[in-house]
C-alpha cells in the first residue's frame, strides 16, 4: 500500500535529516540546529508510529489485497488475535522492532542527557538500516492478481493471549540493546573514555530487565500453551535472545566497575559493542533460513535481499566498532595513578570475575548456537550442537557464578575485609548445606538420578540465602530499598537455578498413555479417566475431559483439543495442555494429538461425501447440488495458462486462486468462494474450509473443503494398505466388536489414509469433501509429567527482572542527580 | 601490584574454561549424514533428513513409526519415535530425525517436522 511505503520512506528521510543536523549542531555547537534535529527525530518516530497504525488498520479492516494481511489473518481471526497477527509474521515483527527503536530514538534525543546530540547520529544509522530492511521486505507489499476472498489466517498455535503480550516486551528488549552499543561507539568516537559509562549503565540495566523479562515470558508461554512439556530447549530462537542478554549482564558488571574506579575501560568498550551486534547476528541466524534444517522454529527466509542486508548488518555492527576500538587502543588511557588498586579479595575482583564468567557463558551459548555454521568449515552439511553441550559446558561456570553471587556482595570495595565477610556469610552457608542435605535425602528416597544437581541446588540455595541476608536490613529505608537491585537479581537467578536442579532431579514423565473412554488407567501413581469432550470439537475452546485421582484429591484436567481451520484442513490443535498447580509443583497433562484418528473412525461410517468437480460440472448428493463455476486466477497464473499447457501450469508453485462454487441446498442457491492455494510441490492444492448451509450433524455444521492431491502410485499403495489393515482387523474379530476395533487401532493410520485417497487434482478438477463435525473419539493418547518446584523458576525470573528495574531506577536517579 | 597474581589466575582459568567449552562442543555435535552412513555405525547419534515416504505405513500407537526417503539415492529408512506424535505430523513433507540406528529402526529422540505450506511454524518434539 502506497501510504505505508510513504510513511516508512518519510521516517527514513526524517532520520537522515536528523542525523545530518545532529552532526552539524555537534560541530558548531548551535543549539538551534539541535532543536531542529530533535524535531526531525520526533517526525521520524511519528512516521513509524503512523506506519504501525496503518498496518493495524489494514489488518483490522481485512484488506486482503495486502499480502501480509492475507497471509496472517482471516475474517475468522478474533480481534485479540488480530493484534497478535501484527507481529505474527516476519515483516510485521521487523516493524515492531522498528517501532521500539523509533521510541527509544525519541527518548535518546530528548532525555538522553547532554551527550545525546553526539550519540544520536550513531543511533540514526541503525534506524536507517532497520527501516531499509523493512522497505525491502515490506508488510505493505501488494502482489498482483485478484484479491483473495479471505486470508489464510493466523497459525492456530499462535492464537493465544501470550502471543499478544509476549512479543512487544521481547522486542522492546531486542530493540533496547542498541543503546549500550551506541554509547560505547560514541565513547570511542568522541574520546569520552568514562563519560559514556554514566549514560550507558541505566540503558544496559533497562535492556537487561526488559530482555530478561521477555525471555521469561517466552519460557512461560511455551510451558503454559505449547504442550511440548518444557519451557526451554536451547533452540536457536531462544538462544538468540539469551546470548545478548548474557553479554548485557557481563557488560553491566564491567560498567559498574568502571564507574566505581575507572578500570576495565577497554574491556567495556569491547563488551559495549557486542549487544547490538549480537542482536543482528541472532536476526541473521533466525530470519535468513541459514539454520532451517536445525531449528524448530526457523522463520521463513527473508529472501536474498534480506539475507545480504542482514549479513552486511552483522558485519557492519561488529567490525566497524571493533576497528574503531583497535584504532583507539593506544589512546585509551590506563586508569589514573591516583586510584589505589584494590585488594585481591575485594568487591572489585568480584565484579571483574562476574564480567568474565558471564562473558564466558555468553560465548558458550554463542558457540553452541553457531554450531551449524562453524562446522560447515569442515563438514559439508553442518552439524548442530546437542542440548547436552549446553548442559555440560555451562554446569561448571554456573556453579562458579552462584558461589560468586553469594560471596562477592559481602566483600567491601578496595580492602575487601574478608574475615568479616566470612562471618556474615556463615549462616547462609550452613543453612544452604542443611537444606541441600535434606534435599539429597529426599532425592535418595525418590531415587537419585542426577547427583551433579545436588551441588547445583546447594550452590543456588547458598546464593538465595546469602543475598536474602543482604536484602532484609535494607528494606527499611528508601535509599536502602533503591540499592538492593543487584541482590534481588542474584537471588532470582539462584532461585531459578535451584528450581532447575529440582526439576531435573525429581520430574517424572510418561508418554503415549492410552486412555479408553471411561476406563480408569494408572500412570505415575495417578488414576486417569477419559470422560469425553467438554463441548463441540469445532468450538475453539473445546477440551478433553480427563478426571485425575491422586490419593484423596481429584481434579479435572482439560487439555485443549479442537478442530481449527488452517491450511485448508480442519487441523486438530492439541494445545494448551492441562496444568494443575500445587504447592510442591505442577501436574502436567498434554494430549499427544492423536485423538482425531479415533474420531475419524466414527467419521468413516457417517454420510459424508468425497467428490470431484470439473469446471462447469454439477453433482448432486442427497439434498445438495454442487456446481463448480470457475476460478479467479492471479496474473502470473493467467499468463502461464495463456502461453503454455495445463501441465506447465501445474508446475507453478503456490498459485493462489479462488474457486467459485454454487451450493444448492433444498432448492436454495448459495454462491460460495473457496480460497485455494495450488501448490504442486507440496502434493496439490489446499483450500480454506468454508461452512455451507445445511442441517449439520450433531454439532450443527456442514463443511466444504478442497483436498490435497496424492499421486496415483500413492493412491494404489495406500488403498491396498488400507484394505490389508481391515483384513487383519477382521482376523481379530468381527467388525463392530471390541477386538476388531483394538486391532484396527493399531493400523489406524494405514486404514484411514487409504480411505481418504483421491485421484490427482488439477486446476480443472477440484476434490471436495463435506463432513459433519465428528463425534467424540473413543480413546486418546496423553502424556503426563510432574514438574516439582517449577514455580521457583517463574519467581526467579520475576526477581531478576525486578532487580534489574530497581538498579535501573537507582542509576537513573544518580544521573539526573548529577545533571541538576 | 597485588592484582598481578589474580590476573595470572584469571587468565589461566579463562583459557581452561575456553578449552573445556570447545571440547564439549566438539564431543556434542550430531553430524548430518546419509542413510547409509547412519546405518553403518550402530548406536552413534546422527542427524538424518528426508521427505516422508507416504507409500509406507505410518502408525501411531503411543509409538510413532514411519519411513523417510533419501532424495538423492532413493533409499528408505524406517524411523521409530517413542514420544508423542508432533502436532502437524500428518501434513509433514520433510522430516529431520536426530537419533541412532539400532539395527532395525532409526531410533529418533528428536524430530523436526516441516509442513508443505513453507510457513514459519515448524513443530517440535523431543
Amino acid at each position: 500500500m502506497p501510504l505505508g511505503y510513504t510513511l516508512l520512506g518519510f521516517a527514513l528521510a526524517a532520520t537522515v535529516i536528523a542525523n545530518v543536523l545532529f552532526v552539524l549542531c555537534g560541530k558548531a555547537d548551535r543549539t538551534g540546529l539541535c532543536d531542529w534535529a530533535k524535531r526531525f527525530v520526533a517526525l521520524a518516530t511519528a512516521s513509524v508510529v503512523g506506519a504501525c497504525t496503518y498496518l493495524a488498520y489494514l489488518i483490522a479492516t481485512h484488506q486482503f489485497q495486502v499480502h501480509y494481511v492475507a497471509e496472517y489473518t482471516s475474517r475468522r481471526t478474533k480481534t485479540w488475535y488480530l493484534m497478535a497477527a501484527f507481529w505474527g509474521g516476519q515483516e510485521g515483527s521487523m516493524l515492531l522492532w522498528a517501532f521500539w527503536t523509533a521510541m527509544l530514538g525519541l527518548w535518546l534525543a530528548y532525555k538522553g542527557g547532554k551527550n545525546s546530540a553526539k550519540a544520536w547520529p550513531i543511533f540514526g544509522i541503525a534506524q536507517v538500516y532497520l527501516l531499509s530492511i523493512i522497505l525491502v521486505k515490506c508488510p505493505f507489499a501488494v502482489p498482483p492478481g485478484p484479491i483473495p476472498a479471505d486470508g489464510r489466517g493466523l497459525n492456530p498455535s499462535l492464537e493465544n493471549y501470550w502471543m499478544v503480550i509476549h512479543p512487544p516486551i521481547l522486542f522492546l528488549g531486542f530493540a533496547s540493546t542498541i543503546l549500550p552499543s551506541v554509547w560505547a561507539i560514541y565513547g570511542m568516537l568522541h574520546r569520552d573514555w568514562d563519560g559514556w559509562v554514566k549514560s550507558a549503565l541505566p540503558c544496559t540495566l533497562f535492556s537487561f530487565a526488559t530482555l530478561g523479562f521477555g525471555l521469561s515470558l517466552g519460557g512461560f508461554w511455551a510451558y503454559e500453551t505449547l504442550g511440548w512439556g518444557g519451557f526451554w530447549a536451547w533452540d536457536p530462537v531462544e538462544n538468540t535472545s539469551l546470548f545478548p542478554w548474557l553479554l548485557l549482564t557481563s557488560l553491566l558488571h564491567g560498567l559498574v566497575l568502571q564507574n566505581k574506579n575507572g578500570s576495565w575501560r577497554k574491556a567495556n568498550f569491547f563488551l559495549g559493542i557486542l549487544p547490538f551486534a549480537a542482536m543482528f547476528y541472532g536476526t541473521f541466524l533466525t530470519r535468513t533460513g541459514v539454520l532451517s534444517d536445525f531449528s524448530v522454529h526457523s522463520f521463513s527466509s527473508l529472501g536474498n535481499d534480506g539475507f545480504w542486508l542482514i549479513l552486511v548488518g552483522v558485519l557492519m555492527w561488529t567490525f566497524i566498532p571493533l576497528g574503531l576500538l583497535l584504532l583507539r587502543n593506544w589512546d585509551i588511557p590506563k586508569r589514573s595513578e591516583k586510584q589505589e588498586s584494590a585488594a585481591f579479595l575485594s568487591r572489585e575482583t568480584g565484579f571483574a570475575a562476574a564480567g568474565i564468567i558471564l562473558g564466558l557463558i555468553g560465548f558458550f551459548v554463542a558457540l553452541g548456537m553457531s554450531g551449524p555454521l562453524i562446522t560447515k568449515l569442515w563438514s559439508a552439511k553442518g552439524q548442530a550442537a546437542e542440548p547436552e553441550f549446553y548442559n555440560k559446558a555451562l554446569y561448571a561456570p554456573a556453579i562458579g557464578m552462584l558461589l560468586l553471587m553469594a560471596a562477592a556482595p559481602f566483600l567491601t570495595w578496595k580492602n575487601g575485609d574478608a574475615p568479616s565477610a566470612y562471618k556474615k556469610l556463615f549462616p547462609a552457608y550452613i543453612t544452604a548445606i542443611v537444606l541441600a542435605m535434606a534435599f539429597t535425602a529426599v532425592g535418595m528416597y525418590l531415587g537419585l538420578r542426577h547427583p551433579a544437581m545436588v551441588l547445583l541446588f546447594a550452590a543456588s540455595l547458598f546464593c538465595v540465602i546469602a543475598n536474602g541476608i543482604l536484602i532484609a536490613p535494607r528494606l527499611k529505608s528508601k535509599g536502602g530499598r533503591l540499592s538492593i537491585g543487584g541482590h534481588v537479581a542474584h537471588a532470582g537467578i539462584g532461585l531459578l537455578l535451584a528450581g532447575l536442579a529440582g526439576l531435573v532431579m525429581f520430574s517424572k514423565h510418561k508418554e503415549g498413555i492410552l486412555l479408553i473412554k471411561n476406563q480408569p488407567t494408572e500412570a505415575l501413581g495417578y488414576k486417569l479417566t477419559y470422560e469425553g469432550y467438554t463441548m463441540d470439537p469445532f468450538a475453539r475452546d473445546n477440551a478433553i475431559r480427563i478426571k485425575v485421582v491422586d490419593g484423596n484429591s481429584q481434579w479435572d484436567a482439560d487439555p485443549h483439543y479442537a478442530y481449527v481451520p488452517w491450511e485448508g484442513k480442519d487441523s486438530p490443535q492439541s494445545n494448551p495442555p492441562a496444568i494443575h498447580h500445587k504447592f510442591w509443583g505442577d501436574v502436567y497433562l498434554a494430549l499427544s494429538g492423536e485423538a482425531q484418528e479415533f474420531v475419524d473412525q466414527q467419521d468413516a461410517t457417517s454420510s459424508n461425501w468425497l467428490f470431484s468437480l470439473k469446471r462447469g460440472e454439477t453433482k448432486t448428493f442427497g439434498d445438495y447440488t454442487f456446481t463448480l463455476m470457475g476460478y479467479d486466477l492471479d496474473e502470473k497464473a493467467k499468463a502461464v495458462l495463456a502461453k503454455h499447457s495445463e501441465a506447465e501450469f501445474n508446475k507453478l508453485s503456490a498459485v493462489r486462486m479462488v474457486a467459485n462454487v454454487i451450493v444448492t441446498y433444498q432448492g436454495k442457491q448459495t454462491p460460495i468462494k473457496v480460497a485455494v492455494r495450488h501448490e504442486p510441490s507440496a502434493g496439490g492444492a489446499y483450500s480454506e474450509v468454508v461452512e455451507i448451509p445445511g442441517p449439520g450433524g450433531k454439532h450443527g455444521k456442514v463443511i466444504l473443503r478442497m483436498l490435497p492431491a496424492p499421486t496415483e502410485k500413492d493412491i494404489k499403495e495406500k488403498q491396498s494398505a488400507s484394505e490389508a489393515a481391515v483384513a487383519r482387523a477382521k482376523e481379530a474379530g468381527a467388525p463392530g466388536t471390541a477386538a476388531f476395533q483394538q486391532a484396527l487401532m493399531k493400523d489406524f493410520s494405514a486404514y484411514n489414509e487409504g480411505r481418504r485417497m483421491q485421484e490427482f487434482a488439477t486446476y480443472e478438477t477440484l476434490r471436495f469433501e463435506t463432513f459433519n463435525a465428528p463425534d467424540p473419539g473413543d480413546a486418546v493418547f496423553v502424556e503426563l509429567s510432574t514438574k516439582p518446584l517449577i514455580w521457583f523458576i517463574w519467581v526467579g525470573t520475576l526477581l531478576y527482572t525486578l532487580g534489574g528495574f530497581i538498579a535501573y531506577r537507582r542509576r537513573i536517579t544518580e544521573i539526573t542527580g548529577i545533571k541538576e | 601490584m597485588k592484582l598481578k597474581a589474580g590476573t595470572v589466575i584469571a587468565i589461566v582459568l579463562i583459557f581452561g574454561a575456553l578449552a573445556y567449552g570447545a571440547g564439549q562442543f566438539v564431543t556434542n555435535l550430531t553430524p548430518y549424514v546419509s542413510f547409509e552412513e547412519a546405518k553403518a555405525s550402530k548406536d552413534r547419534v546422527f542427524q538424518v533428513m528426508g521427505p516422508l515416504d507416504r507409500s509406507q505405513p505410518i502408525t501411531y500407537t503411543g509409538v510413532l513409526n514411519f519411513t523417510i526417503k533419501e532424495e538423492k539415492t532413493g533409499q528408505t529408512l524406517p524411523v521409530r519415535f517413542k514420544k508423542s506424535k508432533p502436532a502437524s505430523f500428518d501434513q509433514a513433507t520433510q522430516v529431520t530425525a536426530i537419533g541412532s540406528w539400532n539395527g532395525e529402526y532409526f531410533e529418533a529422540r528428536k524430530l523436526l517436522v516441516k509442513c508443505p505450506s513453507k510457513y514459519e511454524e515448524e513443530v517440535k518434539a523431543d
